[in-house]
C-alpha cells in the first residue's frame, strides 16, 4: 500500500500546476435525426477534443457544463455522422440534427487499452463491424457472423456440423507453431479461444489417443452469444496491436457488448423459427448389375446378399447421404434483452436461448444465456462498470472427419456400396449390420452402420461458461485543458468442457479393438484472469494547430491456467457409460499455466485541426512461457494520417493518408522452455524416465512480427461512395521452430527461434451509395483481399508442417524462399535418371492453398419498410486436398465414378506434364489410379466458389400494428437464410472445411466431413 | 509531453526494468503481480532432466526406461521384419500403407520409401541409445553408488546397447548405421559400415560383460520380473553372453567369417544355453518383456485379443511339415489359427485366413531370447565351422523337442545347403513372429526364395534387402561430406 499512496502523492504534485483554471458554464440542447426529426438518445455529447462527455436522454436532451469562453461542441453516436457546434461565449444552447451514417464513416477505433481515436482520424486501417451487421442471419457461432464483413480477415468453418468450430485469420499465418488465433477481448476480458476435442478419437480412432484436432473440434468462440454485441472491431496491423504485445501477432478481435442507455427500460423481445437442409450431398455410385458391383461386396456374406439385392437387373440404388443428413428438423431462438438507465445507474441485461438442429438425428446443439452489464456513476468522477456472462453450450455433433474405426459416415460409406437398405431392422430388431467392407462370412469390424451409430451411441459436449468484468474509472482531473483519467479493469473468463462418448459393445465396430464397449470422458477447465490499471492524460490547448495530446501509460497482469483430464474405458459391462472396471482403462492429465506482466506507455497527437494524428507508443512484456523469465520484449509502434479536407474538387469531400509501423509478437508455447524428461512410462510396475523426442531451449523467447502499413481513406460525392485501401508487409522473424535433430542423436527435435516468414496483402473496400431516392435506397460494399504469404528463410532443414497426411495426400511445406501456403505433394515430375524412362515421383510444389483473392459483396436494399440484405463471397482459387473424393474413389463409390475419364484427369499446362492417360479407365477409377501412380494432382483441385452467405430480407411494421400488441412500440418480421448456395465446381461439401480443424498451416485437407447445411430463420422482433 | 518523448525515444530492443519502477505504476493490487517470483511456475506434467537427476528414485528410473524403450520397440521390430520375411502381413483396413509400404515401396521400382512407413526400428533404438548414454554417464558420475555398483549399471547399460544396435543393423544391413551418441544432440555423428557396427556391437557386449563381471552380487536397482533368472549381474551377464552370440552369427555371414563363428561358440557356451533341453519349458527359457494392463503400461503389441490386423502368411501353412500321424509340426499347431479370411485393402497383399495364437493374452510376455535360439545359432555355428553330425544332432534334438516330428533325414553325407535348409526350416517354425525369417534369408542370401504374392502390375510386390534410412535422418546430413552424409543416405 505504501507504493500506492507514494504513487497517488507523485501524480498530485504532477498534476497540480495545471489544475488551476477559469469558469465554467451551463450549456444544453437537443439532438435528432435528420430529415424524420425523432429525438436520438444516448447521443454523446462533448467538447472536441477530449475523451470523455454526457449522453441524451430519451427525449434527445442533454446539459453539460463547458468552460466560459468559444467552445466547439461535437454530437456523435455510432451509425450516425458527427455534427461539431461552435458556440460563442454567450451561447448557451447547440441543437444537432445528425445524418444516419450508411457508408460506417464514423465511429471510434481503439488505440490503447484505455483509449479510442475518431476513426476518420486513425492511422491504421480500421475494420468495425456493428451489431445490427453482424446479426444481420443468424448463424452458429460469431466466426460465421463475421464472414466477408471484414476486409484483411478470413473466417472458415471448419464443418458443417452443429454449434460451430470455425477459424478466422487475420492477414495471413504469422506463425508456423505458436499460436494462429486472433486475441478476443470481450469488454477488456481476454478470454479463451481454446479448442479441446470432446474426445471422439476414442470411438473413430482418428488418432490413437482420446482427442484429437481431428475430431471436429469447437473453438470457445462459439459460447459467446453474438445477439449481445453493441460492436466488434479487428485490429490487424502490429501498430495497432502493439497494445497487446506478445499475444498479438495474429491480430485482436475487440468486442463490445451491449450497454444501458439513458431513460426508460425497453425490453425487447426476438423469437426465430428455422430449420437446416444439407447444401449439397456427394451422392453415391450406382451399379447397373451384379458383376459391376461385385468386386465391392466383400466376401461371401456380402456376395450373397448383393446377389439378391441385384438380381439380373440393375442393383437397388439407395442414397445413404440424403437418408442419414436430410433432416429438417425445427431450430428455435429465443432472446430477451432490457436495456434502461435511471439517475446514475444503467443495465443491460439479456437471456437467449438458441437451439440448433443438425441435419443428421441426435444432432444439434443448443446455447443457453444470460448477460447483465451494469454503469453506475458515483459522484461526479467516479464510474463503475461490470459485466456478467453466463452461458451453458451443449453439443451433439455426431461424427466427422478422420477415422480409423468405420464410425464417421462419410468415411465409412466410402468403400460400401448402396444396394441395400441400411434404414432396415433384423427380427431382432437390431438395424442391419454392414455387410460388406471388411466383411467376410459375417459383417466385418471395420465399418458400421451409421444409422445405428447416430441412433445409439452418445456423443456429447457441454460447457459451462462465466465471464465477468469490473471497470472502475476516476476522474483525478478535469479542466478545459486538462483531463486525468485513472481506470482499474480485472476480467475473469471461466469454463468447464466435458465430453462425454458411448458405444454399446453391441456395435458393429466393437470387436476390432479387442474390447466390447467404448465410453470417454473428457474434462477441460480453463480460468483465465486479467487486470490492469491505466493513467489517461489529455491535453487540449485549444487553437487550431495543436488539438489535443492524449498520453496514457499503465500495466497488466494475465493468467490463464488450463486443465485437461480423459479417461476412456474399453470393454464394458452391458450399459454401463463409465470407464470404472473396464478391460482396459487409458488417463489422460495435463495442466497448463501461463502469467504475463506487462508495461505500456503511449502518445497520440491531434494536430492542425485534426488533420494530422500521429501516435508513438511501446508496450514491453514478460511472460512465464519465456526461457528468461525476468526480461521484457519490446513492441513500439508509430503511426501518422494527415487528412486533406476538400482537395482538388468539391467532388473529393476529404482523403486521409496513413502510415504505420508497429511490432508485436507471439510468445513461445507451453513447455517450450523446459529442458525435460519423459515419462517412460510403466513397465513391471516400476516407472521411468527416457528422453524427451522434443528437447526445449532456455531461450526461448517471443516470435516478434514487424508491420508496415500505407492506405488511404477516402470520402467522395459528399458521403456517396467512400474508399479504403490499405497494403502491408509483414515480417515475422525469431519464428519458433523445431529443429530437427538426426534420429540418430537419439532425440527428436530441438526448439529454437529464427528464420523469417512474410506477408504482403492489400484490402480494399468500395462502399457506395449508388441510389438514394426518397423511398428506396441501395447501400452496398465490396470487400477485397489478397495477400502472398512466403516462408523467407529457416535456420532448419525445410520440413513438412505438423498436421497432415504426408506428401502422397498434399500439404504445406516451410522451406526458404517460398510461398508457405504452397501444397507440396508426390507428383512424377523429376525426370528420369535413365532416359526415355518416365519421370519419377517427387514431392515437389504443385498447387497453392491461397486464394488468388477472396472478394466479398454486400448490398442492401431498402424500399420503404422492406430492407433486403445480401451477402455474396467469392473465393477465387486456393487449393484442397480432397482426400474425401480419394476415399470415395478407393472405395468405388463416387456418384461419378463410372463417368467416362478425360485422356488423363490433368492435362499438361506449360512445363508440366499431364497425369498419366486414363484409357479405358473410367473416371473414379482413373483418378484413383493416377494417385495410386504417384500423382496427388487428381485430389488437388481448385477450392474456388462463390457463396450465398446472407440473404435477409426485414420488414419494420407499422407503428399502428405495433401497438396492437399491448405494450408494444415497434414490431418487425425477418425472413433469413445462411449458406443458401454455394456455386463450385469443387468435388465435395465444402473447400472451406478442415480435417484438423483450426490451424496456421494445412488447413485445406477435406476428409469426410460432416456435410454443409443451409440454414433458415423467420423472426418476429417485438419491442416493449 | 516530455513523459511520452521519452518513452518513445527509449524503443530499445530489451529494457531491464527494476520492481520499483514496475512497482510505482502500480495500484496495490498490482503491485504483488508485478513480482518477477509470479512467472515461476513448475512445470507440473513432466519432471525436468535437471530435477529428476537430483531425485534419490533417479538411477531406477533411468534403468528401467532402457528396459522399457527395448520393450517399446519390439513390437514393430516383429512385425516389421514380419512382412518383410512374408511371415505377417498388418491388415488396418483404414490404412492400406501398412502393405503397400512394406511389399510394394514405390511402385514399380523395387525399393522402400525412405519418407514412407517402411522406416521404423531407427529412431526408436536410437533413442534407448541416447538413455544408455546418459545412463552410463551418471553411473561413471555417481558419488554414491560403489565401484561394483557402477560396475553392474555399466554392464547392464552396454548389454543394451549393443542389443539395440544389433535391431538396427539386422535391418539396415550394408547401408551401415551410427553408432555414436554425441553429448550435444545437434553435432551429426559419423555413418559407420556394416563391419564397424559389428565389431562396435561385439566390443561394447564384450566390455559389458567383464564389466558385469566385475559388478558384485546385486544391481543398484531392480529389474522387472521378465528377467527373473538373469537379475543379478552374475545371471544377466549369461543373457549378454546369448546377445553377443547372436551378434556373432551375424556377422559371420555379413563378412565376419570363421573367427566370428568361433566367437559365437564361445558366447554360447558362456549363455544360458541348455544344450540338453528338449522341453518346451526349456527351451523356452531366456529374459521377456512383461506387459500389463495397470494405466501407464503397455499391452503386448501382437496378443490375439486385439491385433486383429495381424495376419500370417499362407506360406506358413504351406511349407509346415508333418509329423508321423500326419498332422501339422506342433510348432504349426501351437502358433497358427484360423481366422476370418481378410484382405488388405484394394488388392495391395491376397488374402488369408491365419493368424497368430502364440501371443494369447494382452499380457503375454514377449522372448527377447530363448534357448531354442541359442540351440539353433549353435547349429549355424557347428555347420559352418564343420561339425555337421553336431549341427544335424541339434536340429533334430529341436524337430523332436519343439516340433514334434520325426528326426530329419539328414546324415553327415547331406550336402551343407540341405543342412542349412533345414535349420532355416527349424528357425523359421520355432522362431516364428520373433523377428528372424528375413534377416536368415538374408544372412544366407536366399531372399529370393521368399514367396512375392503379386507378381505382376502396379502393385507388384519384391522382396526388401534392407529397410531405408528414413528421409529425415538424411535430411539432416543432406549436404555434409561423408562418413557424416553417408553412405547409408
Amino acid at each position: 500500500m505504501g507504493r500506492f499512496f507514494s504513487f497517488a502523492a507523485a501524480l498530485a504534485v504532477a498534476i497540480l500546476p495545471l489544475s488551476a483554471d477559469a469558469q465554467t458554464r451551463d450549456i444544453s440542447g437537443k439532438v435528432t435525426q435528420a430529415s424524420v426529426g425523432t429525438p436520438l438518445s444516448d447521443v454523446t455529447v462533448s467538447i472536441v477534443g477530449q475523451q470523455v462527455g454526457v449522453r441524451t436522454n430519451e427525449r434527445g436532451e442533454f446539459r453539460m457544463r463547458v468552460p466560459s469562453g468559444e467552445v466547439v461542441v461535437l454530437a456523435r453516436q455510432l451509425g450516425y455522422k458527427r455534427q461539431t457546434i461552435r458556440l460563442g461565449p454567450t451561447e448557451n444552447t447547440a441543437n444537432f440534427v445528425l445524418d444516419k451514417d450508411v457508408l460506417q464513416l464514423e465511429g471510434v477505433t481503439v488505440t490503447g487499452q484505455a483509449t479510442v481515436t475518431d476513426r476518420r482520424v486513425a492511422a491504421t486501417a480500421v475494420a468495425t463491424v456493428a451489431g445490427p451487421e453482424l446479426n444481420r442471419v443468424p448463424a452458429r457461432s460469431i466466426e460465421s457472423n463475421l464472414a466477408g464483413k471484414v476486409a484483411g480477415a478470413r473466417m472458415f468453418e471448419n464443418s458443417g456440423a452443429p454449434g460451430g468450430g470455425a477459424q478466422i485469420q487475420i492477414r495471413g499465418a504469422t506463425s508456423v507453431l505458436a499460436s494462429g488465433d486472433p486475441l478476443y477481448v470481450v469488454d477488456g476480458v481476454i478470454i479463451s479461444n481454446a479448442s479441446i476435442s470432446s474426445g471422439s478419437s476414442s470411438v473413430t480412432r482418428a488418432s490413437g489417443s482420446t482427442g484429437s484436432s481431428q475430431d471436429q473440434v469447437v473453438n470457445r468462440l462459439a459460447d459467446l452469444n453474438p445477439n449481445d454485441v453493441e460492436n466488434i472491431e479487428v485490429l490487424k496491423s502490429a501498430a495497432a496491436t502493439a497494445i497487446y504485445g506478445s499475444r498479438a501477432t495474429n491480430g485482436v478481435v475487440v468486442i463490445t457488448t451491449k450497454r444501458g442507455k439513458q431513460g426508460k427500460a425497453t425490453w425487447n423481445v426476438v423469437q426465430r423459427a428455422g430449420t437446416q437442409q444439407a447444401q449439397r450431398l456427394l451422392g453415391h455410385r450406382e451399379f447397373a448389375s451384379y458383376d459391376e458391383v461385385k468386386p465391392f461386396v466383400g466376401g461371401v456374406l456380402g456376395d450373397s446378399i448383393a446377389r439378391a439385392a441385384c438380381g439380373t437387373g440393375p442393383c437397388p440404388a439407395f442414397d445413404w447421404q440424403q437418408e442419414l443428413y436430410g433432416r429438417t428438423a425445427p431450430s428455435w431462438e429465443t432472446l430477451l434483452s432490457s436495456a434502461g438507465g435511471a439517475n446514475n445507474t444503467r443495465y443491460f441485461i439479456s437471456l437467449n436461448d438458441r437451439q440448433e438442429s443438425g441435419i443428421a438425428i441426435n444432432t444439434g446443439a443448443r446455447r443457453t444465456g444470460g448477460r447483465i452489464n451494469l454503469d453506475q456513476t458515483i459522484g461526479t468522477k467516479l464510474t463503475v462498470s461490470a459485466g456478467l456472462d453466463v452461458t451453458r453450450n451443449f453439443f451433439q455433433r455426431g461424427f466427422g472427419n478422420n477415422d480409423n474405426s468405420g464410425v464417421s459416415p462419410i468415411y465409412s460409406l466410402a468403400y460400401n456400396p448402396a444396394i441395400i437398405d441400411l434404414q432396415a431392422k433384423d427380427a431382432s430388431g437390431r438395424f442391419v449390420q454392414m455387410p460388406f467392407y471388411t466383411g467376410n462370412t459375417r459383417p466385418g469390424f471395420g465399418t458400421s452402420n451409421p444409422f445405428e451409430v447416430f441412433n445409439f451411441a452418445d456423443n456429447t459436449e457441454s460447457v459451462w461458461r462465466q465471464s465477468g468484468n469490473v471497470r472502475v474509472g476516476y476522474t483525478a482531473l478535469s479542466t478545459t485543458k486538462n483531463s486525468v483519467q485513472l481506470s482499474y479493469l480485472t476480467g475473469v473468463d471461466r469454463f468447464q468442457q466435458e465430453g462425454n462418448q458411448y458405444f454399446p459393445n453391441y456395435f458393429q465396430v466393437e470387436p476390432a479393438d479387442g474390447f466390447l464397449g467404448t465410453s470417454s470422458q473428457v474434462n477441460a477447465s480453463s480460468l483465465q484472469m486479467n487486470q490492469g490499471i491505466n493513467a489517461v492524460w489529455t491535453y487540449t490547448p485549444g487553437g487550431k494547430w495543436f488539438t489535443s495530446a492524449t498520453t496514457s501509460f499503465g500495466g497488466t497482469y494475465e493468467t490463464q491456467a488450463l486443465n485437461q483430464y480423459s479417461v476412456r474405458g474399453r470393454g464394458l459391462l452391458p450399459t454401463r457409460k463409465i470407464a470404472l472396471g473396464a478391460t482396459d482403462i487409458a488417463i489422460t492429465n495435463s495442466r497448463t499455466e501461463f502469467r504475463d506482466q506487462s508495461l505500456y506507455a503511449q502518445t497520440q497527437l491531434l494536430m492542425l485541426d485534426e488533420k494530422l494524428a500521429l501516435n508513438a507508443g511501446v508496450r514491453a512484456d514478460r511472460s512465464s512461457a519465456n526461457g528468461d523469465r525476468e526480461k521484457y520484449f519490446t513492441f513500439p509502434k508509430f503511426s501518422g494520417s494527415y487528412r486533406f479536407v476538400k482537395p482538388l474538387t468539391d467532388k473529393i469531400d476529404e482523403i486521409k493518408f496513413r502510415g504505420a509501423w508497429g511490432q508485436s509478437g507471439n510468445r513461445p508455447r507451453w513447455a517450450d522452455r523446459d529442458i525435460l524428461y519423459a515419462d517412460g512410462g510403466l513397465i513391471g510396475g516400476s516407472g521411468s524416465l527416457v528422453s524427451a523426442g522434443l528437447l526445449g531451449s532456455t531461450t526461448v523467447k517471443p516470435e516478434v512480427m514487424n508491420e508496415l502499413e500505407f492506405g488511404t481513406d477516402a470520402t467522395l460525392f459528399g458521403g456517396r461512395i467512400g474508399v479504403e485501401f490499405s497494403r502491408y508487409q509483414r515480417r515475422i522473424t525469431d519464428l519458433l521452430l523445431t529443429f530437427p535433430l538426426a534420429q540418430s542423436s537419439g532425440l527428436g527435435s530441438q526448439v529454437i527461434n529464427g528464420g523469417q516468414l512474410s506477408v504482403l496483402g492489400t484490402e480494399a473496400v468500395l462502399s457506395a451509395v449508388p441510389v438514394r431516392t426518397g423511398n428506396f435506397e441501395w447501400t452496398t460494399r465490396i470487400i477485397y483481399n489478397q495477400n502472398a504469404q512466403f516462408t523467407d528463410s529457416i535456420p532448419v532443414p525445410a520440413f513438412a508442417v505438423a498436421g497432415s497426411f504426408g506428401a502422397a495426400y498434399g500439404r504445406n511445406r516451410i522451406q526458404g524462399g517460398t510461398r508457405s501456403t504452397n501444397i507440396w505433394g508426390n507428383a512424377p515430375f523429376r525426370p528420369n535418371p535413365v532416359a526415355g524412362q518416365p519421370n519419377t515421383v517427387a514431392d515437389t510444389i504443385l498447387f497453392d492453398s491461397n486464394p488468388i483473392h477472396t472478394t466479398t459483396f454486400n448490398n442492401d436494399f431498402s424500399y420503404k419498410r422492406f430492407t433486403l440484405s445480401a451477402l455474396i463471397d467469392w473465393r477465387n482459387g486456393g487449393y484442397v486436398s480432397n482426400m474425401t473424393n480419394n476415399l470415395w474413389d478407393e472405395g468405388g463409390q463416387s456418384a461419378d465414378f463410372s463417368d467416362a475419364a478425360p485422356s488423363s484427369i490433368v492435362p499438361a499446362s506449360g512445363n508440366v506434364p499431364a497425369s498419366r492417360a486414363c484409357g479405358t479407365q473410367t473416371l473414379g477409377a482413373c483418378r484413383y489410379a493416377t494417385f495410386n501412380s504417384g500423382d496427388i494432382r487428381p485430389y488437388i483441385q481448385n477450392g474456388s466458389y462463390v457463396k450465398i452467405r446472407e440473404v435477409s430480407v426485414n420488414y419494420q411494421a407499422p407503428d399502428a400494428l405495433a401497438k396492437k400488441i399491448p405494450g408494444a412500440s415497434s414490431l418487425r418480421f425477418n425472413l433469413s437464410g445462411r449458406n443458401l448456395a454455394i456455386f463450385s465446381k469443387y468435388w465435395g461439401f465444402d473447400p472451406e472445411f478442415s480435417n484438423f480443424g483450426n490451424s496456421n498451416f494445412n488447413r485445406f485437407i477435406d476428409l469426410a466431413p460432416f456435410p454443409a447445411s443451409r440454414q433458415f430463420f423467420f423472426s418476429v422482433d417485438v419491442g416493449f | 509531453m516530455t513523459t511520452s518523448t521519452n518513452l518513445t525515444r527509449s524503443s530499445v530492443k530489451t529494457i531491464s526494468l527494476s520492481y520499483r519502477t514496475c512497482g510505482a505504476l502500480g495500484a496495490a493490487v498490482l503491485l504483488a503481480a508485478c513480482s518477477a517470483d509470479k512467472l515461476d511456475i513448475t512445470n507440473p506434467n513432466t519432471p525436468t532432466v535437471a530435477a529428476a537427476t537430483a531425485d534419490p528414485q533417479a538411477l531406477l528410473l533411468q534403468a528401467t526406461g532402457l528396459l522399457r524403450q527395448l520393450r517399446g520397440g519390439r513390437g514393430a521390430f516383429i512385425s516389421n521384419t514380419g512382412i518383410f520375411g512374408r511371415e505377417s502381413y498388418n491388415y488396418t483396413p483404414q490404412e492400406g500403407r501398412n502393405t503397400s509400404g512394406f511389399l510394394i515401396g514405390i511402385s514399380g521400382q523395387n525399393r522402400l520409401d525412405p519418407a514412407g512407413f517402411a522406416v521404423g526400428i531407427w529412431a526408436g533404438p536410437y533413442g534407448n541409445l541416447r538413455d544408455v548414454f546418459n545412463l552410463k554417464n551418471a553411473a561413471a558420475a555417481s558419488g554414491s553408488l560403489t565401484a561394483e555398483q557402477k560396475n553392474a549399471t555399466q554392464g547392464f547399460a552396454k548389454t543394451i546397447e549393443g542389443l539395440e544396435l544389433l535391431y538396427v543393423i539386422s535391418t539396415r544391413d550394408t547401408l551401415g548405421a551410427v553408432v555414436e551418441i554425441k553429448q550435444n544432440a545437434s553435432d551429426l555423428a559419423a555413418f559407420v559400415s556394416r563391419d564397424s557396427v559389428y565389431k562396435y556391437i561385439l566390443a561394447t557386449l564384450d566390455d559389458g560383460a567383464a564389466n558385469l563381471a566385475a559388478g558384485g552380487s546385486a544391481f543398484p536397482f531392480t529389474i522387472h520380473a521378465g528377467f527373473t533368472g538373469f537379475n543379478s549381474p552374475t545371471t544377466f551377464r549369461l543373457f549378454n553372453r546369448a546377445v553377443a552370440a547372436r551378434a556373432a552369427a551375424y556377422y559371420a555371414t555379413s563378412g565376419g567369417g570363421a573367427a566370428a563363428w568361433q566367437r559365437s561358440l564361445t558366447a554360447l557356451t558362456a549363455s544360458f544355453m541348455n544344450t540338453t533341453a528338449t522341453t518346451r519349458a526349456q527351451l523356452d527359457v531366456g529374459p521377456s518383456h512383461p506387459y500389463s494392463p495397470a494405466p501407464g503400461d503397455a499391452n503386448n503389441p501382437l496378443n490375439v485379443v486385439t491385433a486383429t490386423d495381424i495376419y500370417a502368411h499362407e506360406s506358413i501353412r504351406a511349407d509346415v511339415q508333418n509329423k508321423a500321424n500326419a498332422q501339422p509340426d506342433d510348432r504349426y499347431t501351437a502358433k497358427i489359427g484360423a481366422r476370418p479370411a481378410r484382405n488388405a485393402p484394394q488388392g495391395l497383399g491376397i488374402s488369408s485366413s491365419l493368424g497368430f495364437n502364440i501371443f494369447p493374452a494382452l499380457t503375454s510376455n514377449i522372448p527377447i531370447i530363448r534357448n531354442e535360439e541359442l540351440l539353433l545359432l549353435r547349429a549355424e555355428a557347428l555347420l559352418a565351422t564343420g561339425d555337421k553330425a553336431g549341427a544335424i544332432a541339434i536340429v533334430n534334438q529341436i524337430r523332436v523337442g519343439s516340433g514334434g516330428l520325426a528326426p530329419s533325414a539328414l546324415t553327415a553325407a547331406s550336402p551343407d545347403a540341405d543342412v542349412l535348409t533345414e535349420i532355416l526350416y527349424n528357425k523359421r517354425y520355432s522362431l516364428l513372429m520373433e523377428g528372424h525369417r528375413w534377416i536368415d534369408m538374408r544372412r544366407y542370401g536366399r531372399l529370393n526364395q521368399l514367396p512375392r504374392d503379386i507378381t505382376t502390375g502396379v502393385n507388384v510386390h519384391f522382396v526388401a534387402r534392407v529397410m531405408p534410412i528414413p528421409q529425415s535422418e538424411c535430411l539432416v546430413r543432406a549436404g555434409k561430406p561423408v562418413p557424416i552424409a553417408g553412405p547409408g543416405c
